[in-house]
């Protein structure tokens, strides 16, 4: 046993001759109705030989299984709260003595739990105004908006012109192609290379234009790149957006009347901003506690959050189309080595969390459970008795439970800290 | 003929391991011309050990066949030699 600043410890575990000449002689009886070679009949090779034809092996066999019951034992007996897998070191297994081994395990960590209620955080009841309503509802009509074609003449600035477009030099690999789009010439979300390009063309006009992407453009593989389009007008289009009235209302969705969207609108964005209000209080609730509770943390844990960190991330680059890795050129020790800190603080704070619900005896109940997957299942378009299944056999329903109590966690959290306005 | 031309190999099979661990004795594949003196002989030398006695039999080659051409294996000689009491059985012949 050594120091109690990390969650290190080491142990040195003897198992008793006894205990292995009885598994020996246990493996010897099993490797004999086994096995075969020539000059003996199956099953009748005499023991003696067995002894020295498998010696190896049944050596082998005799400490991975007497080696991991032996450390249970013993985790078990002194109580320790083992983390992750022993690493077995040492081993002294000679014949006619005693097995000797050390094992250097982790422990989870023992820690007082400081104050956790009362915590200031950032937070204010989340408002909706009339302008936020009339934005969104404006915003919508866009959305809805149609393109009619009208008669060709030559383009003027805010003008909606048709084009197809495809890239001829600058983009690597297969060439960017577009039979139709529709720009908005002078309009804030187009490039100005492509407005002023287009300006006073008509229809049938064709012409290449040179882009240079900013490094932070949102399709990865234009930015930074310097790009020659080859484009064709195609026509002119007029916007026409739907007037704010009933009928509009009615062709959105199951409202009766514009009062109705306003409403359902109101509702909408003060039940999102209010989330957002509360995640981030909740963030900031959780950082206050991993600040105030300074205890070591299990590499093991630290470990497992490093990577489940890096493989989200992974498919986060991976919704922009598939990515090729190797090409990437990913330095995986460093990029570990990157998330390290924030890991160590994830797996803090969860144990924080945990603790706090032990304390406040916080459970999940079944019926939670049953409901969000319920929930899944209406999401996966799937029969939640199926999914259910699934979840069962790669243990995905513990994570459920676990994310439902950590939710809960939270929301204690929430209600019983100190809320104060954030600094605007 | 020398001591290893005497003695082809060791013989390891059921019987032969019965009998080397109840009986005290060794089982060889000896030359089909070897008499009992010379494989007694040759094994008390090669072992260093004294021997009781030895037991000889002639093994007649087995039929084989191969389609329609048929012909025997070669005839060996098997030896059975008994060490003296208290004499240390070699270990030899582990596969």
């Amino acid at each position: 046993m050594s120091s109690t600043d990390t969650c290190k410890r080491t142990a040195e575990i003897t198992v008793p001759l006894a205990e292995v000449l009885a598994h020996t002689e246990k493996l010897v009886l099993e490797y004999q109705r086994k096995a075969t070679m020539p000059g003996f009949r199956a099953g009748k090779v005499p023991l003696s030989v067995i002894r020295k034809r498998f010696h190896q092996d049944i050596r082998q066999q005799v400490v991975e299984h007497l080696v991991p019951i032996a450390f249970r034992r013993e985790a078990d007996a002194a109580g320790w709260r083992i983390v992750g897998d022993p690493k077995v070191t040492d081993i002294h297994f000679h014949e006619g003595s005693p097995l000797k081994f050390k094992a250097d395990y982790e422990v989870a960590p023992e820690f007082e739990l400081g104050e956790y209620r009362d915590i200031e955080a950032p937070f204010k009841e989340p408002e909706v105004t009339e302008a936020d309503i009339d934005a969104h509802v404006e915003q919508m009509r866009v959305q809805r908006a149609e393109y009619v074609n009208i008669d060709p003449r030559s383009v003027e600035s805010g003008d909606y012109v048709a084009i197809s477009l495809n890239s001829i030099a600058g983009v690597e690999g297969e060439p960017v192609q577009q039979d139709e789009m529709v720009l908005h010439v002078g309009g804030e979300e187009t490039m100005p290379v492509f407005s002023e390009a287009l300006l006073g063309r008509s229809p049938g006009d064709e012409m290449d234009v040179e882009v240079e992407y900013p490094e932070d453009y949102s399709q990865q593989r234009l930015a930074g790149r310097q790009v020659t389009f080859h484009l064709v007008v195609k026509g002119l289009r007029r916007r026409e957006i739907p007037e704010l009235n009933d009928e509009f209302a009615k062709d959105v969705g199951d409202f009766q009347n514009l009062g109705e969207l306003r409403d359902e609108t109101r509702r909408n964005l003060l039940r999102a901003r209010e989330q957002e209000a509360q995640a981030a209080a909740k963030t900031a609730i959780v950082d206050k506690l991993v600040d105030t509770h300074e205890f070591p943390v299990p590499q093991a844990w630290v470990d497992a959050q490093i990577e489940s960190v890096l493989q989200l991330q992974l498919q986060s680059l991976g919704t922009d189309g598939p990515v090729d890795l190797s090409k990437l050129n990913l330095d995986w020790d460093k990029l570990r080595e990157a998330v390290g800190p924030r890991a160590t603080r994830e797996v803090r704070g969860s144990l924080i969390l945990s603790r706090i619900a032990d304390r406040e005896s916080i459970e999940v109940l079944n019926d939670e459970v049953d409901r969000e997957l319920h929930r899944m299942a209406r999401n996966a378009r799937q029969p939640a008795a199926r999914l259910r299944m699934q979840m069962e056999k790669d243990g995905a329903l513990g994570r459920i439970a676990n994310q439902i109590r950590t939710n809960k966690v939270l929301n204690f959290l929430f209600e019983n800290a100190r809320k104060v306005a954030p600094p605007e | 003929m020398n001591y290893y031309e005497v003695i082809r190999r060791p013989i390891y099979t059921e019987k032969a391991v019965g009998m080397k661990e109840d009986a005290r004795t060794l089982c060889f594949e000896v030359h089909v011309d070897a008499t009992k003196t010379q494989i007694a002989e040759a094994v008390s030398k090669l072992f260093g050990i004294k021997i009781e006695g030895i037991r000889t039999v002639n093994q007649v080659g087995k039929l084989r066949r191969r389609g329609r051409s048929s012909g025997y294996k070669a005839d060996w000689k098997k030896a059975y030699v008994k060490l003296k009491e208290g004499e240390t059985i070699p270990e030899f012949a582990e596969v």
